[in-house]
């Protein structure tokens, strides 16, 4: 922290820890000491000392304000718990709407039905399970790029998307990774699928796209297709959405894989 | 609540009036700032699980913040009203009190001068100078070298202190605050 690594030279950061508070005794006594030899520098680090109380006094007003209640833990709680309820409610609508509308409610996964009570499912999810229903069935080509070229697919991937992927690891659950594909979003957005195989060979695939849709958080969300078997958990982060679906898969296991990637994801992107 | 959630809250709820403050200095509009820190609480609350557990809970919630500030979420109120302050906020309660109306426009222009600093310069003197952040917890929390923290640092309160000086600094191109008296 000084200049030319000689102990008595005041350095840049020796002047920044003087105006912090964040020297210790003595090297602070050298500082004073060289800031009574050089006056101009001694008016500059006053100023900026001043300033540096000026910008306390002026935010301590907001610091002493009483935090409003929307911000206080205990309700963000409730409101957290109530939104997850309210999340199961919509999407057993959801589950009850497709299974009465089957393919016709299918094929209508973007638009909202008439008389509007029931919300359709996001589009996102709709993708992500259309898609693992196509992809998952194709024994002979299941994937796009496969997991031998991992490092390609994955920088492919994340600049199509614009969104550094990572491929999960899930081994320890028992899946491998086969591969993935690139696929157009309904918005428009570039789509990516991984695709990964379990220990009976069957397909469990992640699906994620840009989704700025809104009305969803990063809490899980459960949705379905009886008709066809397929399900999946979904969440979305920062604007990203993410699918984990698989077909005939229990949902404790299925949820079990959701939380893993989610947890990895998170892991990847800091915080 | 149970268990859990009272523990959760005991180590998050003390640094609720920072974050707000922090919130409020970069967006300078208390509704945006209260949506930001909000934003931020919800996020921490979803994700208390998969924080270290030794992490010290005020540096990991500024983390937070100063990432979803820096994802630009917020970009467009901002960009909006650049310079501008919540106004309300500054009436001198009693005009009789000259010390206070005095005070009031040193802060003010501190305030004003610290919005024309450039937003990396800007989070590093409140994090260091207000919220009392070690160089290297800010190091951290910004995801940048201890160094670059004292080079931005160093010069973001050189260029704090010409603005409030009325210095022209030729190696700028931004206007120049003048104080107000």
């Amino acid at each position: 922290m000084t200049v030319n690594g000689d102990p008595l030279s005041v350095g840049e950061d020796d002047l920044q820890g003087w105006l912090d508070a964040r020297l210790g005794q003595e090297r602070y006594a050298r500082v004073e000491a060289w800031l009574a030899e050089n006056p101009d520098a001694a008016i500059r680090f006053a100023a900026m000392a001043a300033q540096r109380q000026a910008l306390r006094g002026a935010l301590g007003e907001r610091y002493a304000e009483p935090v409003p209640a929307r911000l206080r833990v205990a309700h963000l709680m409730v409101a957290r718990r109530q939104s997850r309820l309210h999340g199961l409610r919509r999407m057993a609508a959801v589950a009850a709407w497709l299974m009465i509308g089957g393919v016709a409610g299918w094929a209508g996964h973007g638009l909202v039905p008439q008389g509007g009570t029931v919300t359709p499912m996001r589009p996102m999810v709709a993708e992500a399970l259309s898609a693992h229903r196509v992809f998952a069935a194709d024994a002979a080509r299941p994937v796009e790029v496969a997991a031998a070229q991992e490092a390609q697919l994955v920088g492919w991937l994340s600049n199509r998307l614009g969104w550094p992927l990572v491929a999960p690891d899930l081994a320890p659950l028992g899946y491998s990774l086969l591969g993935g594909r690139l696929l157009a979003g309904a918005a428009g957005d570039p789509a990516a699928q991984l695709m990964y195989a379990g220990p009976g060979a069957e397909r469990l695939t992640v699906y994620l796209r840009a989704d700025r849709a809104g009305g969803a958080g990063t809490e899980f969300r459960f949705a379905e297709v009886p008709a066809q078997g397929v399900a999946a958990f979904w969440w979305v982060d920062r604007g990203f959405g993410f699918a984990v679906a698989a077909d005939g898969l229990e949902r404790e296991a299925l949820q079990r894989v959701a939380e893993s990637v989610q947890r990895q994801v998170a892991r990847s992107h800091a915080l | 609540m149970g268990g859990g959630e009272h523990a959760m809250a005991a180590l998050i709820e003390p640094h609720i009036p920072a974050l707000r403050r922090f919130a409020w200095a970069l967006l300078r509009d208390t509704a945006a700032a209260d949506d930001l820190v909000q934003d931020c609480l919800e996020r921490a609350i979803a994700r208390w699980h998969l924080r270290r557990q030794d992490a010290d809970a005020k540096a990991w919630l500024f983390a937070i913040l100063h990432n979803l500030f820096r994802m630009g979420r917020r970009s467009a109120s901002r960009r909006g009203q650049a310079m501008s302050l919540d106004e309300e906020g500054w009436m001198v309660a009693d005009p009789t009190a000259e010390h206070v109306a005095e005070h009031r426009l040193i802060w003010r222009d501190a305030l004003l001068a610290l919005d024309a600093l450039a937003e990396e310069q800007r989070v590093l003197l409140l994090l260091v100078g207000v919220e009392d952040f070690s160089y290297e917890a800010a190091a951290q929390l910004t995801g940048v070298p201890v160094g670059t923290v004292m080079s931005r640092l160093s010069r973001g309160r050189e260029r704090l202190r010409r603005l409030i000086a009325g210095d022209s600094a030729p190696d700028t191109g931004k206007p120049q605050l003048r104080r107000v008296k």
